[in-house]
């Protein structure tokens, strides 16, 4: 293993990019199911042989779309770290910084 | 996810069966009791003194018995809107599953390029939460699958329930219907008194298919109650929340700044990497 190149040190920030982008496309869907899993909660029914089910049922439907609402913000975290750090690494490599110091 | 759709065809069924049910409770409400109310009252002076001795007790149970029930079929029907909604739901919940899925794939196939491109100590804190995610939506989406089974479950065993309501609201309308038209004679009498016991036997078939429908309805309250359970295991999701992002491990883009948590670029890159959608 020897040391990259400047077009390979460009592929793996770019890449790194695009791997940011996958991780806010499954925020952004994550998101969407948290919105669409609340439209799954059931509201009332009178006849008390539901009752029971419906706590538990609207129990599980609340605990996925809260996950879901804290996933979209953990994911988003991981894409917006992963930007920075592409932005970062390309930013003193453009300053040579890297090869000056030897620092690969 | 083919397994969690229930067709229109099922669901139009369902609907039907449900209106049925409501014909029949309607036409024992406003038909069938008020003919039944008549007989008791006219039992003693129609019969003659023994017979009507001999059919009122019966005659009188299976009055107060169809009474309740007619009440409780009323709101078991309303009710009926519900295992329908859930068979609809399923398919919300397969279409999550499915999503949650793609979500998976997609996150699935990063990894291998930043194995391949980037290594050092943030690489591998980036490796490990990668994993972390990954699980959790792993997860998520086995859950998602799991509701919409279980939902389609339900809606096809309460279809079940509800066909047999209906056979014996159907038996029991037939056999008050029978006791009604012999009751209106003496010589019919002996018919009569066979339709109520009949009926009697159709009342109490009724209150245990009522019964054993709200133990299995407690019993998948449980079920879900074990879903939840999962949706909050320490493990996959600590504190019931998402796994934390751990950015502070993989944020230090920097190789000059003198901190040994570096990403480091390597020179075996292969290819370039996932294409977002």
């Amino acid at each position: 293993m020897g040391q990259p190149t400047p077009s390979e040190i460009r592929a793996s920030t770019d890449a790194m990019h695009a791997e940011a982008a996958v991780w806010f496309t499954a925020a952004g869907e994550l998101q969407a199911t948290a919105v669409r899993t609340r439209a799954l909660t059931i509201d009332h029914y009178d006849s008390v042989v539901f009752r029971e089910f419906i706590e538990e049922h609207n129990a599980a439907a609340d605990q996925v779309a809260a996950l879901c609402q804290s996933g979209y913000t953990q994911l988003n975290d991981v894409g917006y770290t992963l930007g920075d750090v592409a932005d970062t690494y390309q930013a003193e490599e453009d300053a040579n910084v890297h090869a000056m110091n030897d620092l690969y | 996810m083919t397994q969690a759709i229930l067709d229109d065809a099922w669901l139009r069924r369902y609907e039907e069966v449900l209106e049925q049910i409501r014909e029949k409770q309607e036409h024992l409400r406003s038909v069938v009791l008020p003919r039944l109310e008549d007989l008791l009252s006219t039992a003693a002076s129609v019969l003659g003194g023994v017979a009507g001795a001999l059919l009122e007790p019966k005659l009188r149970e299976v009055l107060h018995g169809t009474d309740e029930f007619v009440i409780e079929v009323g709101v078991l029907v309303e009710s009926g809107g519900l295992p329908l909604r859930l068979g609809y739901d399923a398919r919300g919940w397969a279409d999550l599953h499915d999503q949650s899925t793609i979500g998976i794939h997609r996150l699935g196939i990063t990894t291998p390029h930043v194995r391949e491109s980037w290594q050092g100590l943030s690489a591998y804190a980036y490796l490990y939460v990668h994993g972390t995610q990954l699980n959790a939506t792993d997860r998520l989406s086995e859950v998602c699958s799991a509701v919409a089974a279980q939902l389609v479950h339900l809606a096809k065993d309460a279809l079940t329930f509800y066909l047999w309501l209906l056979g014996l609201v159907t038996l029991l309308e037939l056999q008050l219907a029978g006791a009604i038209a012999s009751a209106a004679t003496g010589a019919g009498l002996p018919v009569a008194c066979q339709n109520l016991m009949m009926a009697s036997v159709v009342l109490a078939a009724l209150r245990y298919c009522v019964q054993s429908e709200q133990q299995r309805w407690r019993e998948q309250a449980a079920i879900f109650s074990k879903i939840v359970d999962v949706l909050t295991d320490h493990g996959t999701f600590p504190g019931g929340r998402w796994p934390p992002a751990n950015t502070d491990g993989y944020r230090d883009g920097s190789v000059s700044d003198g901190t040994p948590t570096d990403w480091t670029a390597h020179d075996s890159v292969t290819h370039h990497g996932p294409t977002p959608s």
